[in-house]
């Protein structure tokens, strides 16, 4: 089983500076807040994209996400 | 003419003026019209313009809040993180003596909502001792709790109008400067001026339904937000934090 660090920006992998990506069972956060139009948080979901093995393969979750919402394919009601 | 006679004359000529002068600011003109900066530090600071519309002849105060600086949009951010800044809308409060209403134009989950009740009740106490002058207007400080957030505000009595932003009103004179006391929510007078006519008035759409108070927090802060999980893509799960209450009203009477 390889087990990789990776530094920070992996998903707001939550807050943390280093997160732990397991080669078999990777895995990495991407959270959503929603703001209304007085700039108050109106709602926030995690996200948690299994089976990732990289920085760049949680990148890549993290913009399909954010393309889902773009599209209205997922809301936040 | 003997002097107490004289007395008496001076001393009714002068209550005479004082009563007028009290009520000039407002009797003169029928109209009046303010404009306030608003500054929400809240997690996306922003500010907004906003005016306030008052017609003393129909006991009538308009406060409208207009969309201000966020945009509408969905970002992902450099660390994976996704910002949804929901739709805006101008926005509005209305309050009419006549009936003891107040009427708000809300905007929750990106749709409108007219929401009356009853004129709130602000119990303020007035700091005598507490004296600023902000611009060219002497100001007085009061404090007020008003659900769920402690107020300090500053009002002049250089302009004998009991109106202010916002819901706040009651005070011996115009609000100049209110913020609550973490500075999260500010609202400062910028100009003002007496009218003559309500030509210039903004006009209101007439409301078809109206929710209450009860509704308007279970609305805002009763639901925990949901997203249609079979749109997710397989091996992306979801999970919801409950958000704690952080707009402007955040307690109500009859949780007390």
């Amino acid at each position: 089983m390889v087990v990789a660090l990776i530094a920070g920006t992996m998903g707001s992998f939550a807050n943390t500076s280093d997160i732990e990506v397991n080669a078999d069972f990777g895995r990495c956060t991407v959270v959503v807040t929603q703001t209304n139009s007085d700039g108050e948080v109106t709602g926030t979901a995690l996200h948690t994209v299994y089976n990732v093995n990289s920085q760049a393969e949680c990148d890549k979750a993290a913009t399909e996400i954010a393309t889902l919402y773009q599209l209205g394919n997922l809301q936040m009601k | 003419m003997n002097l107490s006679y004289l007395y008496i004359l001076k001393t009714i000529t002068f209550l005479i003026a004082l009563v007028f002068s009290f009520g000039s600011y407002a009797q003169k003109a029928n109209f009046f019209e303010a404009t306030y900066d608003v500054f929400y530090n809240t997690s996306v600071p922003n500010t907004k313009k906003s005016l306030l519309q008052i017609d003393f002849e129909n006991h009538l105060s308009t406060f409208f809040i207009y969309k201000g600086t966020l945009n509408a949009g969905i970002k992902k951010n450099e660390d994976n993180t996704i910002s949804i800044t929901e739709k805006g809308a101008d926005r509005y409060i209305k309050i009419n003596y006549n009936d003891d209403s107040l009427i708000s134009k809300e905007q929750i989950n990106g749709r409108p909502y007219y929401l009356k009740e009853k004129i709130p009740s602000l119990h303020w106490t007035i700091k005598d001792s507490e004296i600023k002058n902000i611009g060219n207007l002497k100001c007085k400080q009061a404090t007020l709790k008003f659900r769920g957030r402690d107020y300090i505000a500053w009002f002049t009595e250089e302009i004998p109008i009991s109106e202010g932003p916002y819901k706040f009103n009651g005070l011996p004179g115009l609000i100049v400067l209110i913020h609550d006391i973490t500075n999260r929510y500010t609202w400062s007078l910028t100009s003002y001026k007496s009218l003559n006519s309500n030509e210039a008035f903004i006009k209101l759409e007439k409301p078809k339904k109206f929710i209450n108070i009860n509704d308007y927090v279970d609305l805002r802060y009763g639901k925990k937000k949901k997203l249609n999980s079979a749109r997710l893509p397989r091996g992306i799960g979801v999970e919801y934090l409950k958000i704690a209450r952080n707009g402007i009203e955040i307690e109500f009477d009859w949780e007390n």
